[in-house]
């Protein structure tokens, strides 16, 4: 950084300084863990694939042709037909747009709910704090399916449902992982000086605290939403959730089991398509997970 | 200390209370005629009258509620709404199934996880390394039903080398252990992903410690040294691994025992819920909870038999 | 302290903050009172500055905090032109806040490291409804920061891009950005290194003089505190001991912990000698402080009323008032001559 007369030039040239280096960093480590290269192009194909499915599936996929029923890849189905003569392949990549945005919106749901209520609950501390974090500890102590299978049972098996069921069940773990940021946030002399200069609690919650809190979540809310898509597919799995013709890759694997014998493909490519974004998401997370803290530990291990 | 345990004990009971209330509170409060959906859509007035007088839903909620915490503490847990039957009956009869497989799960897990971990810790950067991290990743991203699944398939229907449906004799040993193996396996092969993750990076950590150093200087055998100090310190965080896993175990006995048609406490709550068999539902996600504290005491008990210096005050 | 009545911005009466401490057991065995702050009072003028000087722990931090108002008081009056801000509430607290603020210790954790310094010092401007655009704003923003001697060039840069002296001065501007009359500076070049803390110190002095600011400035460190003070006042476990003008302070301390601190200041002046005072004894918990004065533990001059009772405030002049049962009594040399000895 040099000393330039003019100070808006000198702005310049610093913000280009920096963009630069961020830049060359995420390549250098792209090229260190190749893997980490090809689950980002993974995840992207996924993505896109989900988003112009229209576009990309071979066929309808609610389209039924009995004549083709049960059929192992040939005859234009690049990965078979499953028990009604449906393309399997076009399914799967519409199950993709459910899956994954049901990962996505539930992850998303409990990401917001959970991590307002632990910030405002550390914020407030006191016995408020603790009674919520009496009734988290124990909501956490209940198996997530479980929770899930329960509030669908209650509420009945559809797409909003279960996105609901999951983000709830999932809330409690971003309520306790906000919170703990936000204590060590709190005793920071800038939270003194935002309510000296009379900021008012809102702004203070809203715009000091959670900006400041949020980084360390970036890593779990990725982690969370491969968690979810696996608690979608159960979900449909055990036929509680977005129930067929809709696919979504849980119930093309239940369908799938059903002709286990005769076609075991439906259920592998399903349970394949599942472990691929899953896994993606898993390695993605883990690479955020090494970036953010570098410092912590002297090598990747 | 042991003021500690006893204390948590007690609190299982306040803990139970409170799940009871929750499940009955979601299964009651929420809106929806739970008879309608019982008796069908088309169902005549006197047969929805009828029902509703049986199951009591007009009572007022503080009175349905307090029947239902009294019926537990009499360990009546009502009757099943699909066949009638005593819930408590049929809990029963299932548990030993569910136990079963969660034991050997756990087991499985632990015994393939914790070795696996350390061969990839001291194999560091190895060929060996790279795999068994590659395959820990593909384990702990996949759903415990396909898992079970491809098992299934591979070992069960090609192989033919275990059986795929059912639990077996229960009175008989080898018939329970020849039922369990690959269920356990299709869940265990899940935790001991995980366990393998913990082990590997707790162990990298502790072998790095000054403490190892010393006692390889004294001339210890590297295996004493290994298991004795490394792995005693490695231990805690590993064991927090299985706890948190234990939830997701119990979760994942729903799935596998769907898969296997295997009778346990999974598939009787999944059919109850298609069911809407309140009762069933009611006293089994009870259970479940149960279990999961119960569990989670018994493990922070094992904390303090590995590392007698946690001391709970 | 003058007590004339004329242009008396701050004045404090027997401030109280106490916090309540859990004692042991399992059930609770009660709780006792940590006395922070135990009945302080002095008077500010305008324009003027009061040094605040004591210990780590001494309970000078907390005084600054409540007067203030970010802690609440637990007693007293804290009148600042001429009105209880303890008693204020809501809206009324907070317009007054915009006249009184507070420069931090910690150059590293007084800024929010997520917000540019353009939006640390914009952000109260706009809240208190003191400009009407984000125009004028930025334009105030950098005058501010010419003022304290930064570029202006530096609006949109984060604050670990900074050194800690360059963090200290944007605090500064912070603090300026309300225009307010009255400044706490808590400790405000503790953490810097010895040359910057000159820098900062010039910075606030001038500051004082363009902007006729009022400054209370709490230290440990007397050397700095000398420099900027008009009035000081030493604080010891929640009381104010002695309070004085700064002349009155270093020339004749009166309360052996005054002389104890002063004779800790290396005097550059090898033919000068002087002689030590180095506190023994255990300092006393501020929780349930025993009766008597606070100071009996440590102190080399002690008789036995200091174990009985609490001293009161003694005047030795006008401004000049200590807290010991020995100051201004013969008894006072007397002692002091048989601890020499």
């Amino acid at each position: 950084m040099s000393d330039i007369q003019n100070p808006v030039l000198a702005e310049v040239l610093h913000k280009e300084e920096i963009k630069e280096g961020y830049f060359k960093l995420a390549l250098s480590n792209l090229r260190k863990y190749p893997l980490v290269g090809i689950s980002l192009l993974v995840l992207f194909s996924l993505v896109f694939m989900a988003v112009f499915a229209p576009w990309v599936a071979p066929f309808d996929p609610y389209q039924q042709d009995f004549v083709k029923r049960l059929q192992p890849s040939g005859g234009g189905h690049l990965l078979g037909t499953d028990a009604f003569g449906r393309d399997l392949l076009s399914r799967i990549i519409y199950g993709a747009r459910i899956s994954l945005a049901v990962g996505l919106m539930a992850t998303g749901l409990a990401a917001l709910i959970g991590t307002v209520l632990g910030i405002i609950s550390a914020y407030v501390g006191g016995r408020f704090d603790g009674i919520m974090m009496g009734i988290v500890d124990i909501l956490m102590a209940f198996p997530m399916l479980l929770f899930c299978l329960l509030l669908v049972a209650t509420l009945g098996s559809s797409l909003q449902n279960v996105v609901l069921a999951i983000g709830i069940a999932m809330a409690p773990r971003f309520v306790r992982l906000a919170r703990a940021p936000t204590l060590s946030i709190k005793e920071m002399e800038y939270m003194e000086a935002a309510r000296a200069l009379g900021l008012p609690h809102y702004r203070i919650v809203f715009f000091h605290v959670l900006p400041n809190v949020i980084g360390s979540l970036i890593v779990v809310i990725t982690l969370q939403v491969a968690a979810a898509i696996i608690a979608e597919a159960s979900i449909s799995f055990l036929g509680l959730g977005v129930a067929p013709p809709v696919a979504t890759w849980g119930n093309i694997l239940q369908e799938g089991v059903g002709q286990l014998r005769n076609a075991p493909w439906i259920s592998i490519y399903a349970g394949t398509a599942i472990v691929l974004a899953v896994l993606s998401i898993n390695i993605v997370g883990d690479a955020l997970r090494d970036i953010m803290d570098p410092k912590l530990k002297g090598e990747k291990r | 200390m042991l003021k500690y345990f006893i204390r948590r004990f007690i609190l299982l009971i306040p803990i139970v209370f409170f799940v009871m209330t929750v499940v009955f509170f979601v299964m009651h409060v929420i809106p929806g005629d739970p008879t309608y959906v019982m008796l069908g859509e088309n169902a005549s007035p006197e047969a929805v009258q009828e029902l509703r007088k049986n199951l009591k839903l007009d009572d007022p909620l503080w009175l349905q509620y307090t029947d239902f915490i009294k019926g537990f503490l009499e360990l009546d847990l009502g009757k099943s709404i699909q066949n009638g039957m005593p819930v408590t009956k049929l809990i029963a009869r299932v548990f030993p199934y569910t136990l079963d497989l969660t034991v050997v799960s756990t087991i499985f897990g632990t015994a393939i996880g914790i070795p696996l971990g350390i061969l990839s810790a001291l194999k560091r950067n190895t060929l060996f390394d790279s795999m068994s991290r590659v395959i820990s990743l593909v384990g702990i991203s996949a759903p415990p039903f396909f898992l079970g699944i491809c098992l299934l398939l591979v070992m069960g229907y090609y192989l033919g080398l275990f059986p795929i449906v059912g639990g077996g004799d229960q009175g008989n040993i080898l018939e329970r252990l020849h039922y369990m193996v690959l269920p356990s396996l299709s869940m265990g092969l899940i935790l001991a992903a995980y366990v393998m993750r913990m082990t590997r990076s707790c162990m990298l950590e502790v072998i790095r410690e000054d403490y190892m150093r010393t006692a390889r200087a004294k001339g210890l055998g590297e295996a004493v040294v290994i298991y004795k100090h490394g792995l005693r310190n490695a231990l805690i965080p590993i064991v927090t691994v299985i706890a948190n896993y234990m939830g997701h175990m119990l979760g994942g006995a729903v799935l596998i025992e769907t898969v296997y048609s295997r009778p346990g406490m999974g598939k009787l709550l999944v059919d109850a819920i298609m069911a809407r068999d309140y009762p069933v539902v009611q006293a089994t996600i009870i259970v479940f909870a149960f279990m999961v504290a119960l569990i989670n005491l018994i493990l922070d008990l094992v904390y303090t038999i590995i590392n007698p210096r946690i001391k709970y005050n | 302290m003058d007590n004339q009545g004329k242009d008396v911005m701050l004045r404090v009466r027997d401030l109280k903050k106490y916090f309540p401490v859990k004692k042991g057991g399992f059930f609770g065995g009660g709780t006792a009172l940590l006395k922070a702050v135990d009945g302080i009072s002095f008077d500010l003028c305008k324009g003027k500055t009061m040094g605040l000087v004591g210990e780590s722990g001494c309970g000078k931090t907390t005084a600054g905090r409540a007067i203030l108002r970010l802690i609440e008081p637990s007693g007293g009056e804290v009148l600042f032109e001429g009105r209880d801000l303890a008693r204020l509430k809501g809206s009324e607290l907070t317009k007054m806040r915009s006249k009184m603020q507070i420069v931090f210790q910690d150059p590293y954790a007084s800024l929010n490291p997520r917000r540019t310094v353009g939006q640390t010092i914009t952000e109260p401007m706009m809240q208190h409804r003191i400009f009407r655009n984000k125009e004028s704003a930025k334009k105030r923003v950098r005058e501010l920061l010419e003022v304290v001697g930064m570029s202006a060039g530096y609006m949109d840069r984060y604050p670990h891009e900074f050194s800690g002296g360059q963090r200290q001065r944007i605090g500064i501007a912070r603090a300026l950005a309300l225009n307010p009359g009255f400044l706490v500076c808590d400790e405000p070049v503790s953490a810097l290194d010895v040359s910057i803390q000159a820098q900062i110190i010039n910075l606030l002095e001038d500051l004082q003089k363009e902007l006729g600011l009022t400054y209370m400035f709490i230290s440990h460190d007397l050397k700095v505190v000398r420099h900027i003070s008009d009035h000081i006042g030493i604080m010891y476990l929640g009381k104010i001991v002695e309070t004085g003008t700064t002349r009155e302070i270093y020339d004749s301390p009166q309360h052996p912990y005054t002389k104890a601190l002063l004779s800790a200041i290396p005097v550059p002046d090898p033919t000068r000698k002087t002689v030590r005072i180095i506190l023994t004894g255990d300092v006393p918990s501020p929780v349930d402080p025993p009766p008597g004065c606070r100071f009996q533990s440590r102190c080399y001059i002690k008789e036995k009323i200091c174990r009985d009772e609490d001293p009161v405030i003694k005047n030795i002049t006008a401004t000049h008032r200590v807290m010991c049962h020995l100051a201004v009594s013969t008894g006072l040399e007397a002692a002091e001559a048989r601890r020499v000895q």
